[in-house]
């Protein structure tokens, strides 16, 4: 082979690629916000659709917490939980970006985690999930490109940003689960595992505060008071015994008072503590009649609140 | 720096571009210092490490070869003795002095405790010591002249393809190569990319794929029903063998695009019919490091039966140790040591006892998917409870799961599939229905496209590690 047929084929296999990525692209982009339901279809409906103006954010204990219609009853607010498994404030953040973009909701609850500013062994993998919005929402970009240094160059490919995606848009296509506009975005959890009688004492060992985390933190408090709505952090409960000082509590409570937030810690409520381990599905989860009751209690005190 | 990662591609297409630019009597000296690079990406502190060896084992070869008698043993003795020093103190220190604790806590209420050492271990440690010290012993046994240049010798210890997992070259094949000038050949670039290619399928698309379920299985092995573990045991067979086939074919592709010829360390291991044969397709210049350095000098096969068996079961447990300081390892290797036996007497004592190449092939990737339990386990307690699991009539039939278990399952296996199918097509029609190789250039062409489209959709981009650093 000498160099111009290399070059030749070089350019024609690059040429091909290109059209093929944008092409593919294209089509794995149309059938994605094609999906109505499942949780590709939850995350579009929150950002491109849902127009509640109550908005619970957070990780699954969001997600698994808060009861929506609990909430649209007492407060007589129509209320969204766009809580998501396995997600931090990184992508709350991003999804008050993309919602704010459309509309203001006039309130935010947002829970807290309460180890959520230390630092995470499994880096910003977890933000994949917002990959196939980054064309269409160019304001969550520079959360996205925080997953590592080169992310703004792969995302020049099309296809890279529904990497592993094929079979779920394929699947979630053809399924016929109920649309998520039909929902109110809570997911109960009602398997139960066997959890230990007494309260653990301690979480799982502690690891350093990460200062980016916190700046999230902020942003997320700032953004919410730029667009007029009331923001509420809230910390739900927990089947551990955590000690007073925590430093992710202590530096949140600091931060809300400053800014005026409303912060309210059920972290160790004993309205569900005492009962031990039977209103909790997991150490970090509360079952699903137990968030019927944690969500009264919260929707009332939130009624209470100035 | 790992091969799957984005800084990798760019720091290839640079040394590569130089490579070709620069003149030839600078080529070495740029791959030595682009090899400090690639190792340095990763613990910079550990370069040092590597002079060492490098530094010891360039001197020992000078005086083995400008010495006699007694004295050349000296110097290889102390060359070898070195190396493992090295390796000794970074890899096995932890595993002796725990271990001695233990015994002597056997025997007394006050155990001798040591201090563990919190030091992490030189990528690719294992692979670089012996592939120095099969320089020595090779200056010794006079099939290899000294290298006269300090920085061609460090070149050979640390040619940054091969630099953290092999293949581990021996120095009469890869020294040469060094004054060798390489002219561009774009048929051998075109040949490199696609071994390239199909590495990195291998590892971003199969492996890591693999690896998530098998990951999840064996972070709570105790909590999961017989049909999950057999699933993730089939799993990780396909598992290490894409990570570090892939690991392998990339760093030949990588090589070969510059013009190096590196050794094959794969043959389609899981097709071999007997142990014997998987030992010769399964890491192949370990296999060969072992056979010439370690069984051969110790009689090889002319000894008698027990000698024989002896040796063998010493060349194994050798093996297991050589990937890690942990008693899994020295058993996945005593296991293996037995099965090679165990096809030795059946050679020797029922000659006409002679099964199928199927049943063979099936018998011999079971039998090393079992083994694989011991190397992926943590600890011996851990395979052991695995085994258990497997072998107890009351676990769950039921593949039990917290994240997508369909979309993942379906690329796992179309990724095992996908592998097999090729294997098996080169194995039994050898030359015949080639995609990457097909003598049709648009075939060449769209299986090119093909895999970089379904690399991009479909491989796992964490930047996860090759299994075989570790070693």
């Amino acid at each position: 082979m000498n160099k111009k047929n290399f070059f030749w084929k070089v350019f024609i296999v690059l040429g091909f690629l290109i059209i093929l990525d944008k092409g593919l692209g294209a089509i794995l982009q149309h059938y994605y916000f094609k999906i109505r339901h499942g949780e590709q279809g939850r995350t579009t409906y929150i950002i491109d659709s849902c127009n509640s103006e109550t908005i619970i954010l957070g990780s699954s204990r969001a997600a698994h917490h808060y009861v929506s219609p609990v909430f649209s009853e007492i407060l007589h607010s129509t209320t969204y939980n766009a809580g998501k498994d396995k997600q931090r404030l990184r992508y709350s953040l991003a999804l008050l970006y993309m919602i704010y973009r459309r509309y203001s909701p006039k309130q935010i609850i947002l829970d807290l985690n309460p180890t959520a500013f230390e630092k995470n062994e499994n880096g910003l993998d977890e933000l994949s999930i917002l990959l196939p919005y980054y064309s269409s929402h160019p304001e969550i970009r520079s959360i996205l490109n925080e997953r590592n240094r080169f992310e703004c160059i792969k995302t020049y490919s099309d296809l890279y940003r529904f990497n592993s995606l094929p079979l779920k848009i394929l699947f979630n296509n053809l399924s016929s689960e109920r649309d998520a506009n039909e929902s109110d975005g809570y997911v109960p959890l009602v398997i139960h595992k066997e959890l230990i009688p007494q309260i653990p004492d301690s979480l799982p060992a502690s690891q350093p505060i990460d200062s980016s985390i916190v700046n999230c933190f902020k942003k997320i408090i700032a953004i919410v008071k730029d667009h007029g709505s009331r923001l509420i952090v809230v910390v739900s409960p927990i089947y551990y015994k955590l000690p007073v000082n925590l430093k992710t509590l202590e530096m949140a409570k600091t931060i809300c008072a400053n800014e005026q937030i409303s912060f309210l810690d059920y972290s160790q409520s004993q309205q569900f503590l005492a009962h031990g381990p039977e209103m909790f599905l997991d150490m970090g989860h509360l079952n699903d009649s137990s968030a019927i009751i944690f969500s009264t209690l919260l929707s009332e005190d939130m009624r209470n609140l100035k | 720096m790992l091969f799957n990662s984005f800084p990798f591609l760019i720091f290839f297409l640079v040394v590569t571009i130089a490579y070709y630019v620069i003149p030839h009597k600078w080529r070495w000296l740029l791959l030595l210092i682009a090899s400090c690079y690639f190792y340095a990406f990763l613990i910079p502190a550990y370069l040092l490490v590597l002079f060492l060896i490098i530094s010891i084992d360039y001197t020992a070869g000078l005086l083995i070869e400008s010495n006699q008698g007694r004295l050349r043993m000296f110097y290889l003795g102390l060359s070898i003795v070195s190396n493992l020093t090295v390796l000794g103190i970074f890899k096995y220190h932890n595993f002796f002095v725990e271990n001695i604790s233990h015994l002597t806590g056997l025997f007394s209420s006050k155990p001798i405790s040591f201090t563990i050492w919190e030091l992490a271990l030189p990528v690719g440690l294992s692979f670089h010591t012996f592939q120095a010290m099969s320089y020595t012993i090779e200056i010794y046994k006079g099939k290899q002249k000294a290298e006269r240049k300090f920085g061609i010798y460090a070149l050979y210890v640390m040619f940054y393809p091969q630099l953290v997992a092999g293949p581990i070259e021996r120095p009469q094949h890869l020294i040469p190569q060094f004054y060798q000038k390489h002219q561009v050949s774009y048929n051998g670039i075109a040949v490199g990319l696609k071994w390239m290619l199909w590495g990195f399928f291998m590892k971003v698309v199969v492996a890591d794929r693999l690896g998530i379920y098998v990951d999840y299985i064996f972070k709570n092995a105790d909590g999961h029903s017989r049909l999950a573990l057999l699933t993730a045991i089939f799993f990780y067979s396909f598992q290490i063998y894409c990570d570090f086939a892939g690991y392998s074919l990339i760093a030949i592709g990588t090589a070969k695009v510059m013009g190096f010829t590196l050794t094959n360390n794969f043959r389609r291991p899981y097709f071999a019919s007997s142990f014997r044969e998987f030992w010769r397709r399964w890491n192949i210049s370990l296999s060969q490091w072992f056979r010439d350095y370690v069984f051969f000098p110790m009689g090889g096969s002319r000894v008698s039966v027990s000698k024989y068996i002896f040796n063998i079961l010493v060349v194994f447990i050798l093996s297991g140790f050589w990937h890690g300081a942990n008693w899994t390892f020295i058993l996945w290797g005593l296991l293996h040591g037995f099965f090679i036996l165990f096809g030795y007497l059946k050679r020797k004592f029922l000659p006409g006892l002679v099964f199928s190449k199927f049943i063979g092939i099936t018998t011999t990737f079971l039998s090393a998917s079992f083994c694989w339990i011991f190397f992926r386990s943590q600890n011996i307690h851990e395979a052991f409870i695995i085994i258990k699991r497997i072998f107890s009539p009351n676990t769950i039939q039921s593949i039990e799961g917290e994240f997508d278990e369909r979309s993942l399952m379906v690329y796992s296996f179309l990724g095992i599939f996908s592998i097999i199918i090729t294997e098996f097509v080169s194995e039994f029609f050898p030359g015949r229905f080639q995609l990457l190789q097909n003598p049709k250039v648009w075939i060449r062409m769209t299986t090119c496209i093909g895999l970089i489209i379904v690399i991009l959709l479909f491989g796992v981009f964490d930047g996860s590690q090759f299994i075989y650093f570790q070693f």
